[in-house]
């Protein structure tokens, strides 16, 4: 195989996040926010514990499956579009809901080990903000990097926000503006993986999880 | 039946030594990997009763295991924990390590014992593990970048095959060595445009010489 430039071409050495304002129209953007707060499967986040108290369901899907998730959220297919990298391969798409008093400790997105371990982190990690209350307080986005902190990222409307895999982030808990979860801090996250192929077969074609194990 | 008895006085404070403990982004460079070997990554929960395991692999590349349950932990002042090996030079038989943490004037006091073992080169080498270890921690607690294998994989897995692995250890090495962020945006700029041409044909034949030399230089 030829060289291939570095994460997907997105990133270089020293250069961990990127952020595009306005990236979605707004009504795609509703549309987003309409298909997550009416799905049935949202409830209490099934990812790691640095997640307590969020909300959100997940989907695992591989590169082969994209038309799949876009026919059970059409809504998603814009951001899919918009946000997966060429030459990742397998992915994990999750609506991430915060509301006050909750945010998301520090930690590496390494969720597809749910399917086997050694899978590790993901090439990147793409972020849209679906719903950023007009009076939030807190639930900034602060990335760091071997120990120091590289970015701090307040949630812009329809931002679609790239940062590198390798870097450990967190969410600072909101402070106020989300009381409830219709006006919760919402965001479309997804993590996107290069796995080798023996790797990538534990990963399943297209498989929603919520907390209580419902799949579909 | 022996017992390993190490205490060792740590010049950072106790609030500094906790800390190192309790982040897991500060844990992970420090604890775990015997002298000559590398942390790959750390499973399960910290929570007293839970197993954790901690991935690692020897100088050679050959992959082996920590298997731990912490038993119980005192905030601030120390815990118990049971440990074992699954590979490795340390033998298998499972040992119970406790750690008490005592401030002092500003200093540290950590006292560690470790038993029962069976051996007295089961005991030699896990002094030496420690030694290793809470060499580290005194270096991580003050604050110092020890440089983590974790940490540069994962930076590495953003780069694929050969010649992207041989790019990335040049441009982590400029960094690391504190080359001006604009000389190594040069050379990035120089190795990707000039990489990305090289033939495939030609790209494998020198992924095979590198896969060689590292294999040589290994043996």
């Amino acid at each position: 195989m030829r060289f291939q430039p570095p994460w997907g071409g997105a990133f270089r050495l020293q250069t961990v996040v990127h952020r595009k304002p306005e990236a979605l129209p707004v009504e795609t953007v509703e549309a987003i926010r309409t298909t997550i707060l009416g799905s049935p499967l949202l409830g209490e986040s099934n990812l790691s514990s640095q997640f307590t108290g969020t909300y959100g369901f997940s989907i695992a899907f591989r590169r082969e499956a994209v038309s799949q998730v876009t026919s059970r959220f059409p809504a998603f297919a814009p951001f899919l579009e918009a946000a997966l990298l060429p030459d990742c391969d397998a992915f994990l798409l999750n609506p991430l809901l915060i509301q006050d008093g909750r945010g998301v400790e520090a930690h590496i997105d390494r969720s597809l080990e749910f399917y086997g371990a050694g899978t590790g982190c993901p090439v990147a990690v793409s972020v849209l903000y679906v719903q950023v209350p007009e009076n939030l307080s807190g639930g900034e986005l602060r990335l760091y990097h071997r120990g120091k902190r590289v970015a701090a990222l307040a949630p812009m409307p329809r931002a679609l926000v790239t940062f590198r895999g390798d870097v450990v982030h967190e969410v600072a808990p909101v402070s106020a503006g989300a009381p409830v979860l219709s006006t919760a801090r919402i965001s479309l996250v997804v993590e996107q993986y290069r796995m080798p192929a023996a790797q990538k077969a534990w990963v399943p074609l297209f498989d929603v999880r919520t907390r209580t194990g419902a799949r579909a | 039946m022996s017992e390993l008895v190490m205490k060792v006085r740590m010049a950072q404070t106790l609030e500094q030594i906790s800390a190192a403990f309790e982040d897991p982004f500060l844990l992970r460079r420090w604890y775990g990997a015997p002298p000559g070997c590398h942390r790959l990554g750390g499973a399960g929960s910290l929570a007293p009763g839970e197993a954790f395991q901690v991935q690692l692999i020897d100088a050679e590349g050959t992959p082996f295991t920590q298997l731990g349950r912490v038993l119980s932990v005192t905030p601030g002042e120390g815990f118990e924990m049971e440990l074992g090996w699954e590979g490795g030079q340390l033998g298998r038989e499972v040992t119970r390590a406790s750690m008490t943490l005592r401030a002092v004037e500003g200093v540290t006091y950590l006292e560690l014992r470790q038993g029962p073992f069976s051996s007295q080169e089961a005991l030699e080498a896990h002094q030496a593990y420690w030694e290793a270890c809470l060499g580290r921690l005194a270096r991580v607690a003050s604050g110092e970048a020890v440089p983590c294998f974790e940490e540069f994989w994962e930076e590495s897995h953003g780069f694929v095959e050969p010649l992207g692995m041989a790019a990335y250890t040049v441009l982590a090495g400029l960094r690391e060595a504190g080359a001006a962020p604009e000389v190594i945006a040069q050379v990035e700029e120089a190795l990707y445009a000039h990489l990305a041409r090289v033939p495939e044909e030609i790209a494998g034949v020198l992924g095979a010489v590198l896969r060689g030399r590292l294999k040589e230089a290994a043996a």
